[in-house]
């Protein structure tokens, strides 16, 4: 098992996505506490951290945190939105001290819709800076994408003009919106309904797929994207009973998540990949169950797939 | 010219994409004798249709009665439960074919489908019994999404029950097709290649393959496996379609939800060949309820209409940017589980 877990190192951000999940909170990590944090994984056998917020980069602590954990044997990555990382030998210094793989989030390949996304002018033009450091550093570069209703259609798009812009980038992750926390709740332009998307994720994943690359789909039930079943995140802890351990910095504090099936229709019972599909996440008040349907594929040959391939 | 006779709408089955749910069987018809004399003028052929007609106590005198009338051959569309134990009284009455629906090779596949636990096996044994009965079988399949996947076990099941013809039809979103709209309607990009896949492993097997309701554009240079079908609604990229005339399009629900995107104009399709005998066994159902209130609202467009405007607005529970910073010893609030374990 790889387990990953992630220490929200601050809640503040220098940009403000309209689906932003973790929006401020007041709270800031200190290095003791990060320390504590590490030293917990440590004991938990984890495989690595994953370093998020807010924005990540914002904090002064993150070279020092990476070498902690570095130096405690845990594999460590980021997930920003690289604005920081655009300006010359950012991305370096991460990566001297021990922070090689990186998450960067960009939402769509459309500069305007970018910006308008993230509500941050210049954004989409500060990501792309950074993907050139970061390439240029010989880092690990992975593209996080909330899918949400704006980008729906183009998800395929997206990973086209990307990996033709970065050939370096080989893998992905899609996070479906949560609907039901952050700002998404309170900007509802941006819920979208399953089948909006259904078309460009399968078209993206295909693209991906024949071209080497590797990905990762996130609170998406299996009927969405049932070719690469086997991508899922939710079904791929569930096949390999791994857990997950955020330590948020909100009133949520400190989750473990050890149960990744979440809402289903009656209708699932019926599917064949019900054992292992997460299911719709969050619920909300947005999606709806009646867009569940059971699919009828062999479940086995996508237990094997998962146990068979590296995270 | 095969007709169609309504028996009625009873029906035992529950399908997922019954297009008939919520039709009533309204106005008392004609005397049976009164409809068959007038469809014969018209047609040399005729299929009973439902409803499920084998729930009909009149059907072997119906069928009787039907090749009195004249009529060549006489068939049933039928959900096929009952027919293992019909199918030798309805031949002796003069059936000579039978139409059935079959969603899936797997029992689970069929009956999520028909929703009646057990209809596949007594489909499969009424199959059985029919072709026992010197009887042609002909088996439609309703695309959805949950069998465009198990698509291509049917073929070897069809062949090996000896069915000699098998449609693939592309649903229309009407009864409960409509008001289950997103759990039945497939997305046609992505569903059409696992039809025509089956279609062509069909064909390998002998069978005539054939599918109904799509649009050409999709079909590629497979166009010629489509049966005719009544126009349903295009896009805006089909106006200029050298093929739109012989194009079913789009259900306009469909089209509504998610936008012409998957259309495109393709070239001049020849015209379909004198059909194939046993493509007229597939008579379609006739009469289909409305889309009605029952279906969903269709979503706003998501990709056409959203306009890049509007300033975000901040989470029930944000914290304003210039809110004092908390942490050091603050942080044993949240994490007291890290701070405990270590004393």
């Amino acid at each position: 098992m790889a387990n990953l877990g992630y220490m929200q190192v601050v809640r503040y951000c220098n940009q403000y996505c309209r689906f932003c999940s973790n929006p401020s909170s007041g709270w800031v990590l200190d290095l003791p506490t990060a320390q504590r944090q590490i030293d917990d994984f440590v004991a938990r056998g984890y495989f690595g951290v994953i370093l998020t917020g807010g924005e990540p980069s914002l904090s002064e602590l993150i070279p020092e945190i990476t070498r902690y954990a570095v130096a405690r044997g845990l594999h460590v990555r980021m997930i920003t939105n690289g604005s920081r990382l655009a300006r010359a030998g950012v991305a370096e210094s991460y990566v001297a001290a021990g922070l090689r793989h990186f998450h960067v989030s960009i939402h769509s390949c459309r500069e305007e819709l970018e910006d308008f996304l993230t509500g941050v002018k210049g954004s989409f033009a500060l990501a792309m800076d950074a993907l050139t450091h970061l390439g240029a550093a010989g880092a690990t570069v992975n593209i996080n994408t909330v899918i949400n209703r704006f980008n729906a259609d183009h998800l395929d798009e997206n990973v086209r003009v990307f990996t033709t812009r970065f050939p370096f980038l080989r893998h992905f992750v899609w996070n479906n919106l949560d609907p039901s926390m952050g700002r998404a709740e309170t900007n509802r332009d941006t819920a979208h309904r399953l089948a909006d998307f259904e078309l460009s994720l399968a078209r993206a994943m295909r693209y991906l797929h024949k071209s080497g690359r590797s990905f990762r789909v996130e609170r998406v039930p299996l009927c969405y994207m049932t070719e690469f079943a086997h991508c899922s995140t939710e079904t791929r802890k569930i096949v390999k009973g791994e857990e997950r351990i955020v330590h948020f910095l909100d009133e949520k504090g400190t989750v473990r998540q050890t149960d990744f099936r979440h809402a289903k229709a009656d209708v699932c019972r019926s599917c064949s990949l019900d054992e292992i599909c997460g299911g719709l996440f969050e619920l909300g008040d947005h999606y709806d169950l009646a867009e569940l349907h059971p699919v009828f594929v062999p479940k086995d040959e996508i237990v094997a797939r998962v146990r068979a391939e590296a995270d | 010219m095969r007709a169609t006779l309504r028996l009625g709408l009873t029906c035992d089955n529950r399908c997922v994409f019954c297009a008939q749910a919520g039709l009533a069987d309204g106005a008392p018809r004609p005397a049976l004798e009164e409809e068959l004399r007038r469809l014969r003028a018209e047609a040399d052929e005729l299929s009973f249709v439902g409803g499920e007609p084998t729930l009909d106590a009149r059907l072997p005198e119906a069928v009787a009665q039907a090749r009195a009338a004249g009529f060549a051959r006489v068939g049933i569309q039928t959900n096929g439960r009952h027919l293992a134990a019909l199918a030798p009284a309805l031949a002796r009455a003069g059936l000579t074919d039978v139409h059935v629906s079959i969603h899936g090779a797997e029992p689970a596949v069929h009956d999520y489908h028909s929703g009646a636990p057990g209809s596949f096996a007594a489909l499969v044994d009424g199959i059985a019994a029919a072709r026992a009965a010197r009887l042609t079988v002909a088996a439609t399949t309703v695309l959805t999404r949950s069998n465009m996947r198990a698509l291509s076990a049917l073929p070897p099941l069809l062949g090996e029950l000896d069915v000699a013809a098998w449609l693939v039809e592309v649903p229309r979103a009407a009864g409960r097709a409509a008001a289950a709209f997103d759990r039945v309607m497939p997305r046609l990009a992505l569903a059409l290649p696992f039809a025509l896949h089956a279609l062509d492993a069909a064909r390998r097997l002998g069978l005539a393959a054939l599918i109904r309701g799509a649009p050409l554009c999709r079909l590629g240079p497979l166009d010629g496996w489509r049966l005719a079908d009544e126009p349903r609604s295009y896009g805006a990229t089909c106006a200029a379609c050298p093929a739109r005339a012989a194009c079913p399009g789009l259900d306009p629900i469909y089209l509504e939800r998610f936008g012409g995107d998957e259309l495109a104009p393709r070239s001049a399709v020849a015209p379909l060949p004198v059909a194939d005998e046993r493509a007229r066994l597939f008579v379609g159902i006739g009469e289909r309820a409305a889309a009605s209130a029952a279906a969903p609202p269709p979503a706003d467009d998501a990709r056409r209409r959203l306009p890049l405007a509007g300033k975000v607005q901040p989470a029930l529970r944000e914290v304003s940017a210039a809110a004092p910073r908390r942490s050091g010893a603050e942080l044993r609030e949240l994490f007291p589980d890290l701070f405990r374990r270590e004393g």
